[in-house]
């Protein structure tokens, strides 16, 4: 491998029948950039991709490659320096894994004078990509993810300075779409030239360096990961809501779809949940799915149960940030819990500002609430008393008063509609 | 499992060549007298004497020489048209060479034109021309600027056969009886007529297509892939399909011209052939031509001595066997979900 090589693509123009597919996309990847073109279906990025790897001609416009028009290239010569990974399509003929990937050496083969290092490059391919294993398996008997990864070997049996992908990951399960990407990032490290056209913005987001965002055939976002794609690009780009973030354990972007929920189903409260840091998470979204309108309270502004509550359409009782729980807040939490059905107080650690939201659940007990202590987490209760044994000795008031103690969101759901749980999960007992 | 060691090439060449050989010499033994291998093998190496001798190479070997070289023809034509259009139901006679064929016999016989050329008769000229004619006419039409579509090139290929099997069959109609007969003999496929002059005819033109085709080995088997990505791959996908169809209608031609139209070899010999020695066309086209040449060879035999007063049409019996091994490997391989 020896100069690295540049794409540039200016002003092309594609036509299939008599309407342009692309109306002049003009972009560059840089010798050794790694370039993710994400668009909704028939925004023309395949089109566009198909161009570079000359399977297309412009009708106006040029693509480049090392400054040279694609089409002036020997097809040989070309072929050598660029190597396409297609979506799709199975050998007519039942070839082995290892006949495939050799396939890619087809560039280099004279008829007369045998490929020298063929063998080699071909096992080194197949071993970095890990189907080595595979070799004598026809490609009948390999999955949907082992013959991408062939496919992807063959690419590198040609030792090209540029790949370009057409969604290469797409039907692949989690463990093929890691191996396949991670071995696309280490050849880019390598300094190979990288063009993917991909649906799954996520990948885009943490493999690439620039990200190009198509619509009917224009660009109309392009940058580094976190600029191109914005919330706002996508919502006008692919008419949904994303939210996108940074994972604080690896630091990559993350672009997550947010559907946008009916919110609530509408009609009183039957729930009340006494939840707060995340422990009400799994059983609000459970009644969401079943449609059971709750409510929840005291929760604070900027907390992420308070956010999924508001998300998802549901009266909150909201408290200050990082401030205890009000006389005011408490009462309304007491009125919440006396209007609703069944109380749910959620595995959440107790402390001194939060610890009014047992004592509200115990006034809704006497007051003849029924009151569930939901044990689902990875802690009980008991164990996440930071309160130095108020919150326990609460708990026991509230257990001893008749509050059971279930053991999933399931089971409250159970409590609530019997004919609608899912787990096999026993249903809540009694515990004195 | 298949495997990829050079050693495999040789010994299924060599294994091949031997099936033929062994064939041969009992096909030459086969006839109105029974002559045993030893016998035939000694008349071959020019030490026998008398009848066998005379039996053997100058009745006999003739047509199992063309018999050999017109089921080599349709194999390795077959196993290219399979591969160029990615289809293991092609046969070498898809793209309309056996009604052109026919045609240019029926033309020949309705015209009484007897001219003779290097041996070969009217008839013969007059198929060869026709084969190649409707090969060209199909390539021609089916053409899109520098692009032939395998889809244009079927589809043109089944109306092309279709007009000239109307025309054939119209003329024909208009025939005497015992004109008749001779053209339903030859459409029918048969070896009857061999002789040297046929057997140096075709040879040239075996020769050609076969040290072509076997050029294209390689590219053929990245074809496989499908057309855009044998592209990807720096092939020269239009041209390379012109010079494969282009090929294998020769071959096809050469052996509909001398032969007639003898179905099913060219469909079955490389369907078996990729089942027994894998896709790779550097071993698929020679064991093709191999075992064509050898299931030729055979039919024939049968075809001579299976009724006691008359010669079967070769054609009939490549197709009677032919049919249904035809779907006993369609069935096998379906299950196979291949």
């Amino acid at each position: 491998m020896g100069s690295r090589l540049a794409i540039e693509v200016r002003g092309v123009r594609i036509a299939y029948g008599t309407a342009d597919v692309l109306h002049g996309v003009t972009l560059e990847v840089p010798a050794g950039g790694f370039l993710a073109v994400v668009g909704p279906n028939g925004s023309g990025k395949s089109t566009l991709l198909r161009a570079v790897a000359r399977a297309l001609k412009p009708r106006a416009g040029a693509v480049l490659l090392d400054g040279r028009d694609v089409g002036s290239w020997d097809s040989r010569e070309f072929a050598r320096e660029v190597a396409v990974v297609p979506q799709h399509g199975e050998p007519a003929f039942d070839y082995t894994a290892r006949e495939l990937v050799a396939m890619g050496r087809t560039p280099y083969e004279r008829r007369f004078t045998p490929d020298a290092g063929g063998r080699e490059a071909v096992e080194g391919a197949m071993r970095r990509v890990g189907v080595w294993e595979l070799r004598d398996r026809p490609a009948s008997t390999l999955s949907g993810g082992e013959r991408q990864l062939v496919r992807l070997a063959r690419a590198l049996a040609q030792q090209p300075e540029v790949l370009l992908l057409d969604e290469p990951t797409n039907h692949l399960d989690i463990r093929h779409q890691v191996t396949f990407m991670e071995v696309l990032k280490g050849l880019n490290r390598g300094g190979v030239t990288v063009l993917m056209v991909v649906h799954d913005l996520n990948l885009a987001a943490r493999y690439a360096d620039r990200v190009i965002v198509m619509r009917e055939g224009e660009i109309s976002a392009a940058g580094p990961p976190s600029a191109a794609l914005n919330p706002a690009v996508v919502r006008a780009v692919f008419g949904a809501e994303v939210e996108v973030s940074v994972s604080p354990r690896t630091g990559a972007l993350n672009v997550q779809t947010v559907g946008v929920p009916d919110p609530g189903a509408g009609g009183e409260p039957r729930v009340h949940l006494v939840c707060g840091g995340g422990s009400g998470a799994a059983l609000m979204r459970r009644l969401y799915e079943e449609g059971i309108p709750f409510s929840a309270g005291v929760v604070n502004a900027g907390d992420t149960d308070h956010a999924l509550a508001r998300a998802l359409g549901a009266p909150v009782v909201e408290g200050a940030p990082y401030s205890p729980v009000s006389d005011e807040a408490h009462a309304a939490n007491v009125a919440a819990a006396e209007r609703a059905e069944l109380v749910a107080v959620c595995d959440m650690p107790v402390g001194p500002g939060n610890l009014r939201n047992l004592q509200a659940a115990l006034e809704a007990l006497d007051a003849g609430v029924p009151v569930v202590l939901l044990r689902d987490g990875p802690h009980h209760g008991e164990k996440r008393d930071y309160t130095g044994g108020a919150a326990t000795e609460l708990a026991r008031r509230l257990k001893s008063g008749g509050a059971r103690v279930v053991e999933s969101a399931d089971g409250v759901v159970r409590l609530l509609a019997p004919d609608r749980g899912a787990g096999r999960e026993p249903a809540a007992r009694r515990t004195s | 499992m298949r495997s990829s060691r050079p050693g495999i090439w040789a010994f299924w060449i060599g294994a091949s060549l031997a099936a033929l050989a062994g064939v041969s010499v009992l096909a030459l033994g086969t006839g109105p007298s029974w002559l045993p291998p030893g016998e035939v093998v000694r008349a071959l190496l020019g030490g026998g004497e008398g009848p066998s001798a005379a039996i053997v190479n100058d009745i006999r070997l003739p047509r199992i020489a063309l018999g050999a070289l017109v089921g080599c023809a349709l194999g390795i034509s077959g196993a290219a048209m399979q591969g160029v259009f990615r289809n293991p139901m092609a046969d070498p006679y898809i793209i309309g060479i056996s009604p052109g064929a026919a045609l240019g016999a029926v033309v020949a016989v309705a015209s009484g034109v007897s001219v003779s050329v290097l041996g070969l008769s009217a008839i013969s000229l007059a198929a060869f021309a026709g084969a190649l004619l409707a090969a060209l006419t199909v390539m021609t039409l089916a053409r899109r600027g520098s692009l032939f579509p395998v889809a244009d090139l079927l589809l043109v290929g089944i109306a092309v056969g279709a007009f000239a099997s109307a025309v054939y069959s119209l003329l024909a109609l208009t025939l005497a009886d015992s004109r008749i007969a001779a053209v339903f003999y030859w459409l029918l496929g048969s070896l009857s007529a061999a002789d040297w002059d046929r057997v140096l005819a075709t040879l040239p033109y075996l020769a050609v297509v076969a040290a072509v085709l076997l050029s294209m080995a390689r590219q053929l088997d990245v074809f496989a892939l499908g057309e855009e990505e044998a592209g990807y791959l720096g092939i020269r996908v239009e041209r390379m399909k012109l010079i494969v169809v282009g090929a294998a209608s020769l071959g096809a031609a050469a052996a509909v011209a001398v032969s007639g139209v003898i179905g099913f070899v060219g469909l079955i010999v490389p369907h078996l052939a990729r089942l027994v020695v894998g896709p790779r066309h550097a071993l698929l086209l020679p064991v093709s031509g191999i075992w064509g040449a050898t299931l030729l060879v055979a039919a024939d035999a049968v075809a001579r001595s299976a009724l006691a007063y008359s010669e079967i049409p070769v054609g009939i019996i490549t197709a009677l066997c032919g049919a249904p091994f035809f779907l006993y490997l369609l069935k096998r391989t379906r299950k196979r979900g291949l």
